[in-house]
């Protein structure tokens, strides 16, 4: 029976990766899969007949029919609210560093230090990008940054596929430091109470991250190094939409803002919703938004409002993850009985497979937390691997893949459609250092978690 | 079907996820033919503002330096625009390209979107024009009433164009566009960099001077965006007129 039920869940499991791949809309497609990976067990644990296999998973073969849901559906949404109020906060911080112009700012400043150089332009503004979304987060701050930098990279004649490929790479280096990315992650890994087993502020988390945006960084760098190496530049006479004016004064001091959260953090330990709402009040002090009493409200809630609708397309599926993650607890025990003895329980044979076949986490594939590779973990996890080990093998291909040069991520769509560039040319500038970025950082997990 | 078409519509299933609009809207309508007008009474300085507009390094100029760069790097293009026209006998922008041993391709694959792309100069020797946005620019001559969107015109405008960045590479030593400089660090480190809108602005002088044009070739930039998208026109040309005063 086991063999039966876990054979079952098997084939939903492809179910998913094929309508991931797809296309089809995720949000759905976590309720269903939550949905028979709750009924599938149930169904197991009621016709069980192995004293053995019931015996060996006592809370999960014997589960009263009324928790199983109640765990599922009530308990995993729930557990999750405390990751939704970081990624809100995180978002209206970004927003502010929108609406003063210090992202603007930062931009300019880095170029007016490049000038006509196109390896030194293309470093200072991988560096200042990937630092702007170590904070920053979503589409429409994507958009906003990138029609500032895309076409000052391609008015310095910089191709339009390292343009492009440099440019969403660093946003994904910046990613692997990013809280509001990252809550989304480490809601993947909530106990029976709906607890985190791994915080942001988690030391050896936060030593691994940098280090991931320290590896990126260095390769997206070195590709732009490597690419402009012949100089074969492009003058293209082309028009794009206009630059919005603009916005006023943002003093050097201002500069440092887009980190200043994760500093506090990292430095002196404040949270990190403290730290974006001293952020978010320091941007506006030092750009002169809080002159009056009435003023600061208004530019409060404004921002406020916006960040929240940045992040509302993605809250629906955070939503139904934790649904499908708790199903998942109920299949351990089926995915065991038919995988115990296939999956290696080994952590280096593991490293080897996630660093090889790495490309898995792009369209959606079984390798990124945000496709199918939810299912995946669910079956690691019940192998039983360490939490920051797991976190840490999912969250690479699932940032460096997916977050950082998937057509399915819809900022890169965006700015692949704007560069005016082909999949397979994006892919084949990208993918080669996506890739590598992936075997380091698995080697470096390995070596710190392994 | 060959491999590589099939390779690619595999690609383009997996990516078919349709790309989010960011664009603005709202600005105000013009009609086509009015901004056609408008648009040929800018003069040269004029188009100075605008060109600077996009220029990355434009925090570092005042007024009065903007005004002058314009009229020198007007001044080089149609210098330069003499220079060859004598130096190889024609004023066809594509004998003149022959002459100088450059390749020219056209590229029929549409390049529209957010970013319209109308041609290009590759290092050291190519030059693509982009077939489907000559077609559509041409398309509009008649409701425009705009000369430069005469096909041959056309053609012949955005090859000038091009073929004045193949010239700045051949003279990089010697020619203004590229020996203008500014500095962008302070002592003891030093940056020179030259200005890259000057050539964009050259370029528009070199194509003037050459096919003796009576407007300015920076207007395709809101009329050939027109058949493509009618709200990203209308901001370019609201740009322009804010920045022109009209
Ligand atoms: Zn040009």
């Amino acid at each position: 029976m086991e063999y039966i039920i876990g054979i079952l869940l098997l084939l939903s499991f492809v179910g998913l990766a094929v309508y991931a791949v797809r296309g089809g809309n995720l949000m759905m497609g976590m309720l269903i899969m939550g949905i028979i990976w709750t009924a599938l067990p149930l169904i197991g644990n009621t016709f069980a007949t192995n004293p053995e296999f019931i015996a060996s998973y006592p809370g999960v073969t014997d589960i009263s029919f009324v928790d199983a849901i109640t765990n599922v559906f009530q308990s995993g949404p729930e557990g999750w609210g405390s990751v939704l109020v970081n990624v809100v906060f995180g978002a209206w911080f970004g927003r502010v560093l929108l609406a003063t112009g210090i992202a603007d700012a930062l931009i300019r400043k880095a170029v007016e230090l490049g000038g006509d150089k196109p390896v030194i332009i293309c470093v200072l503004l991988s560096t200042v990008t990937t630092a702007i979304f170590s904070t920053l987060f979503g589409a429409g701050a994507v958009v906003a940054i990138g029609v500032i930098i895309l076409p000052i990279l391609m008015s310095l004649g910089i191709p339009k596929t390292l343009s492009i490929g440099s440019f969403m790479m660093s946003v994904g280096a910046g990613m692997y430091l990013n809280p509001v990315l990252t809550g989304q992650f480490l809601a993947f890994f909530l106990d029976e109470e709906g607890k985190q087993m791994i915080t942001y502020d988690d030391p050896a988390r936060l030593k691994w991250a940098a280090v991931g945006v320290a590896v990126q960084l260095i390769m997206v760098i070195a590709m732009c190094v490597f690419a402009l190496r012949k100089k074969k530049t492009v003058h293209a006479w082309n028009a794009s939409a206009v630059r919005k004016a603009r916005p006023g004064y943002v003093p050097t001091v201002a500069l440092i803002a887009p980190i200043l959260p994760v500093l506090l953090l990292v430095v002196f330990n404040i949270p990190i919703i403290l730290g974006f709402t001293i952020g978010s009040f320091y941007a506006l002090a030092v750009c002169g938004k809080l002159k009056s009493f009435r003023g600061a409200c208004r530019v409060l809630n404004k921002d406020f409002y916006d960040g929240v609708v940045d992040t509302a397309p993605l809250v629906g599926f955070l939503l139904m993850i934790p649904m499908f993650n708790k199903a998942a607890e109920l299949c351990v025990p089926y995915f065991n009985a038919l995988l115990g003895n296939v999956i290696p329980n080994n952590t280096l044979v593991i490293s080897i497979a996630f660093a090889l076949l790495a490309p898995l986490g792009l369209f959606r594939g079984p390798f990124t937390l945000f496709g199918c590779g939810a299912a995946t973990l669910g079956i690691l996890k019940g192998i039983g691997f360490a939490t920051p080990y797991l976190y840490a093998l999912m969250v690479i291909p699932s940032v460096t893949m997916n977050v950082s040069i998937c057509m399915t991520q819809s900022w890169i769509a965006w700015g692949v459609s704007y560069a005016k560039v082909s999949t397979r040319e994006h892919l084949k500038q990208t993918l080669p250092v996506a890739w590598l970025v992936c075997v380091i950082m698995q080697a470096v997990t390995y070596i710190m978690f392994g | 079907m060959g491999k590589k078409e099939k390779w690619k519509r595999l690609m383009d299933a997996f990516g078919r996820k349709a790309a989010p609009e960011y664009e603005e809207k709202g600005y105000p309508q013009a009609g086509l033919r009015e901004m056609a007008q408008t648009l040929s009474g800018t003069d040269a300085r004029q188009w100075g503002k605008y060109a600077f507009h996009r220029e990355p390094l434009e925090g570092k100029f005042t007024e009065e330096q903007k005004d002058a760069f314009t009229l020198r790097a007007n001044a080089c293009g149609k210098e330069w625009a003499k220079r060859i026209a004598g130096k190889y006998e024609s004023r066809s922008p594509r004998k003149i390209a022959q002459k100088m041993g450059l390749k020219i391709r056209m590229d029929n694959t549409s390049r529209g979107g957010a970013n319209v792309l109308f041609a290009q100069f590759v290092q050291p020797d190519e030059i693509t024009l982009f077939a489907d946005c000559i077609d559509r620019g041409c398309a509009l001559r008649e409701e425009s009433g705009c000369a430069l969107l005469e096909r041959e015109t056309l053609t012949d405008v955005l090859l000038a164009h091009e073929l004045f960045h193949a010239v700045e590479e051949r003279n990089a030593e010697t020619i203004y566009t590229r020996t203008e400089k500014v500095e962008l660090w302070r002592k003891p480190f030093s940056n020179r960099s030259s200005i890259a809108c000057l050539s964009e602005i050259a370029a528009m002088a070199f194509a003037g001077r050459l096919l003796g044009l009576e407007s300015s070739p920076y207007m395709l930039d809101v009329l050939l965006v027109y058949p493509y998208n009618k709200d990203m026109a209308w901001a370019l040309y609201d740009e322009v007129c804010a920045l022109v005063g009209k």
